[in-house]
């Protein structure tokens, strides 16, 4: 009761602060969301907006979903441009990696490719068996759901830990970089990995990238002979290892499988044969593209 | 700032003994958790998980998952019920002892358990098969697990489906449920999906994993393997456990998957009857 009398002894004597406070909050608060719905762009008809980050360093992005997803639109030879806008313009999903077709927004890497498979009348899984398309599923859930956040962990939080300057690579501010790491350790705790210790972490990182290269073997992509959604998925994620590690523990891993690195330039020449214009040279240039 | 000193001098006995009460309170508790440890058999997986479920050995597929490869490998255990006040070093709830050593996760428990017994099922696999078996396990434990635990404490209970009661929960427990699926799984990412795009993205996986096994006896052929331990533990919650609720109507479309328990249930559970309650009719015999 005594706290009651309090909050309102406060509320009185301080009524001017609190009302104007309030009011810009409500005001900043209108403007950002008005501000977020001006910022409508009109793009070209029937054509596959993909909004992403922006180029990255030495591989087309820092995130393995826009890595991905750009794969999937060139692999598949669907119209599109990129939109490298989405550090400010998430997705409804609060994230970074979404496309837009004809006014309708798709958020989630994978949820898009469902939709251009559906508008574009795409069916890649006809080239393979029941049994290819089943173990494509689980190759992409393990490097989209699981292998994601320990290569997360790494640029995050352990890297950093042992010295190396990701964000000075990435080109990120330190305090970004602060609320990411907080970010990451947060919601890695809550999905799983976040609660072993860093040895553990790399183990189970090891597991899958030994997992990604006994499946994979002496094949040209994953499923076989010709490339799937699945390559997709795994490409965007290892991108990230093979030309975003900066020098850490996960770039040490990874050179235990050779076949996992034949397998990323095998990707990269077929279907990335402008990747120097899809760079920005470790933040020398701009990219081209 | 002076209404605050203020309150702290007119209140500082009562603020003394709160705080007093707090600190030896989780000094008790802390303490209580160190005695409770127990005297077990050596050389004998302790494997401590919850009670017996009401249609499965366990209402947490973890628990059913680790149980299976102590039985398909035949090493020496024994089971003990008290995980829900004694957690594992990570905060949660199947986890195992071994002369002492406590390993916590179940895939390090699984893995602690072939470097101690020297087992190696993978020997009976191609490279390719155990790739694949790795992807499986990691498709089931980290991201069909999270659809159906929104389904179960979020979306079945909406729809009416009283999970609580069939599956033995007391309310509270059922409030803890809900809090930590909706917090986890926004987190982990499935939880920003719409209610419809959760139960897209589970079919996806119950379709993969039907395509996978085909006609096959297991998931890596006519041998059993890890695999099968991982997608038996997730299964199991929805033929068993799903309470007539969503994750039964997707599952029934996969007649494969709906045999493959059948099968594990016959070849590692034989004595399925006396590991569980009945519908909490009954105490489980073993």
């Amino acid at each position: 009761m005594e706290s009651m009398n309090w909050i309102q002894k406060f509320l009185k004597t301080h009524c001017k602060e609190v009302f104007i406070t309030a009011t810009m909050g409500i005001i900043l608060v209108t403007v950002i969301r008005r501000r977020k719905k001006k910022v409508k762009k009109t793009y070209p008809p029937n054509t596959v907006i993909h909004h992403n980050v922006g180029r990255g360093p030495y591989a087309p992005s820092l995130t393995p979903f826009a890595v991905k997803l750009e794969t999937y639109l060139r692999m598949t030879k669907v119209p599109f441009m990129t939109e490298n806008d989405s550090a400010r313009n998430k997705s409804s999903k609060g994230k970074m990696t979404w496309i837009e077709y004809n006014g309708q927004e798709v958020a989630d890497s994978e949820f898009c490719i469902q939709f251009i498979n559906k508008i574009f009348n795409i069916d890649m899984d006809k080239n393979f068996s029941d049994e290819e398309i089943g173990a494509g599923r689980a190759i992409q859930r393990m490097v989209d759901e699981h292998l994601y956040w320990t290569v997360a962990l790494r640029r995050w939080v352990f890297d950093p830990e042992h010295g190396i300057d990701v964000k000075k690579h990435m080109k990120v501010p330190w305090i970004f970089f602060r609320i990411v790491g907080n970010m990451v350790k947060k919601q890695s705790y809550a999905q799983g990995v976040g609660r072993h210790t860093e040895e553990e972490v790399m183990q189970v990182m090891d597991e899958d990238l030994q997992a990604l290269s006994k499946f994979l073997g002496k094949k040209k992509f994953m499923l076989g002979e010709q490339a799937s959604q699945t390559d997709c998925a795994v490409f965007g994620m290892l991108s990230q290892i093979h030309w975003h590690s900066f020098g850490g523990a996960g770039e040490k891993l990874y050179k235990k499988y050779p076949n996992l690195i034949a397998y990323c330039e095998r990707m990269k020449a077929e279907f990335w044969p402008d990747w120097d214009d899809c760079i920005t040279h470790g933040g020398t240039r701009k990219a081209a593209k | 700032m002076d209404d605050i000193k203020r309150f702290l001098k007119t209140h500082y006995k009562e603020i003394c003994i709160t705080a007093t009460v707090g600190i030896v309170l989780v000094k008790v508790i802390k303490w209580r958790k160190k005695r409770v440890k127990k005297n077990y058999p050596p050389n004998t997986i302790i494997h401590h998980q919850i009670g017996r479920g009401p249609y499965a050995p366990s209402i947490t597929p973890f628990a059913v998952k680790l149980e299976t490869y102590l039985r398909m490998t035949k090493v020496p255990f024994m089971n003990e019920h008290d995980s829900l006040t004694n957690r594992s070093s990570k905060g949660k709830l199947t986890w195992i002892e071994y002369n002492g050593q406590e390993i916590a996760d179940s895939e390090f428990c699984i893995k602690f358990i072939n470097k101690t017994f020297n087992i190696d099922l993978d020997k009976n696999f191609s490279d390719e098969e155990i790739g694949a078996g790795r992807a499986i396990q990691r498709m089931v434990d980290e991201h069909l697990y999270w659809p159906l635990f929104l389904i179960r404490w979020v979306y079945d209970p909406r729809q009416g489906i009283d999970v609580g009661k069939q599956l033995g929960f007391s309310s509270w427990f059922m409030s803890l449920g809900v809090f930590f699926a909706k917090k986890q799984s926004y987190a982990q990412g499935v939880g920003r999906h719409t209610e419809e795009e959760v139960l897209q993205v589970m079919d996806e996986d119950l379709h993969a994993l039907s395509k996978f096994l085909g006609k096959k006896k297991f998931m890596l052929g006519e041998e059993a393997s890890q695999t099968d331990c991982a997608v038996f533990g997730i299964l199991s919650q929805i033929h068993w456990h799903g309470c007539g609720g969503a994750s039964e109507k997707f599952y029934k479309k996969y007649p494969n998957l709906s045999a493959y328990c059948e099968r594990m249930k016959a070849e590692f559970w034989p004595d399925w009857d006396d590991c569980i309650t009945h519908g909490g009719t009954r105490k489980a015999s073993k």
